[in-house]
């Protein structure tokens, strides 16, 4: 249909107003702004209100406004109010306690609220949230999320009861990756796996000589591959603690048949695993652990001697030379 | 061709590294070529496996792998990457 006149205001009006102090003799007042007669104005002397117009209360042109007697003495006792030039204001006030419905927008100032449904992702700090069902916090160019991935399941970062909580409420299990890759599980049974955590076991399928850094030639676990069967090394990836073992087959036959732990080249970190006397012939299984920590690109090996200098550390397809370790933490 | 990496070590840095260890040299090159085998070995899984996907003939040689790996852009230099991940940053 068809529409004649001007178009409809698209924006809230605030009427303005205006004080005055009375000093008992001053009868003109200067406006804030300009009006066109006395009409354009509400005017109350003490709370009462006066009639506009020549011979009356008060006349008003431009920005002068006219008592016919001076009002009284008093703060702020002349109230004005501009009935005509009502101040637009392209602002809107939300009201307070009411539902906040829609699907875009930006904040560039405070928003507060008690209630209310997105139906979206909502974006703090960045102009669009690129995840599903996410709250997101941009600053700095860093992004973290908050929300609910996948067609089940609550997963949330943070408040339970005052205390952190970082985890599943479903019957979900709990991912922390790094570098795009998942680095440590916790299955809904609360069952902890870590796939990249250094860990080997190794073995040798033959005899060592005495005063030797044993390699091994057979691996059952390598993982991360810190273990080099070329020199007989783990070398440490990370500073930490690690967990050692190994094992051997002796033959003392009335020497001393040791077998240690060695960090880089010198330090004995696994104290002795020593056998001496028994008879020729006789065997005696070796065994040490150790806890050891290591500094990033610190290495371990497992060292054999026998004291005549000679005698071998034995072993076959069994085997009986086996070394391994894993990071504890 | 081979490549040398220099690292000019303080009289006590030096010292620190022989408390550590029995020979500093042997604990450097340990770290460095150790870490070489685990990036090389790294390297050699995510070819292989992406070019048993794609149907392309494997080299012989672990080198050639490397070699080939750049060439192909299946593997980037991580002051590649590091680059790559400041312009998406920045977009």
């Amino acid at each position: 249909m068809a529409y004649l006149g001007p178009p409809p205001s698209q924006k809230l009006a605030t009427p303005t107003s205006q004080y005055f102090s009375g000093n008992g003799s001053a009868t003109a007042f200067t406006l804030n702004r300009p009006v066109n007669v006395a009409e354009d104005l509400n005017v109350f002397v003490n709370n009462v209100a006066q009639q506009p117009g020549s011979g009356k209360s008060y006349t008003a042109t431009g920005t002068t406004l006219t008592f016919d007697a001076a009002p009284d003495a008093g703060t702020n006792n002349v109230y004005v109010v501009y009935r005509g030039l009502a101040e637009p204001t392209t602002r809107l006030e939300h009201p307070s306690g009411q539902p906040l419905a829609a699907t875009t927008g930006t904040f560039s100032g405070a928003v507060s609220g008690t209630t209310g449904t997105f139906s979206g992702n909502v974006g703090v700090g960045t102009a669009s949230d690129t995840g599903e069902n996410h709250l997101q916090f941009t600053n700095n160019a860093v992004t973290a999320f908050v929300g609910v991935e996948g067609s089940s399941g609550n997963r949330f970062l943070g408040s339970a009861t005052n205390n952190a909580f970082f985890g599943t409420t479903g019957a979900d299990g709990l991912e922390l990756a790094t570098n795009n890759n998942v680095r440590m599980n916790i299955d809904s049974s609360g069952r902890v796996t870590m796939p990249n955590q250094p860990a080997f076991h190794v073995y040798r399928t033959t005899t060592v000589a005495s005063g030797s850094y044993i390699t091994h030639n057979a691996y059952i676990v390598n993982n991360g591959g810190y273990y080099n069967s070329t020199n007989g090394k783990f070398t440490a990836p990370v500073a930490g603690y690690y967990m050692f073992y190994a094992t051997g087959l002796t033959q003392p036959t009335g020497n001393t048949s040791r077998m240690k732990l060695v960090k880089n080249g010198s330090a004995n970190v696994s104290g002795e695993s020593r056998h001496q006397g028994g008879t020729a012939g006789a065997y005696l299984f070796a065994t040490i652990q150790a806890v050891v920590y290591l500094a990033a690109s610190d290495w371990v090996q497992q060292y054999y001697i026998n004291d005549d200098g000679s005698t071998t550390l034995y072993s076959d397809s069994t085997p009986y030379i086996t070394f391994g370790g894993h990071l504890i933490g | 061709m081979a490549q040398t990496i220099q690292i000019e070590l303080a009289d006590t840095q030096f010292k620190g590294l022989e408390y550590a260890a029995l020979s500093p040299q042997d604990w450097a090159e340990n770290a460095v070529t150790e870490r070489a085998r685990i990036a090389n070995d790294e390297i050699v899984s995510i070819y292989t496996n992406r070019a048993l996907d794609e149907g392309i003939q494997i080299p012989a040689t672990r080198e050639l792998i490397v070699a080939d790996a750049f060439t192909r852009g299946w593997v980037k230099t991580a002051a590649k990457r590091n680059e790559e991940a400041l312009a998406s940053l920045a977009e």
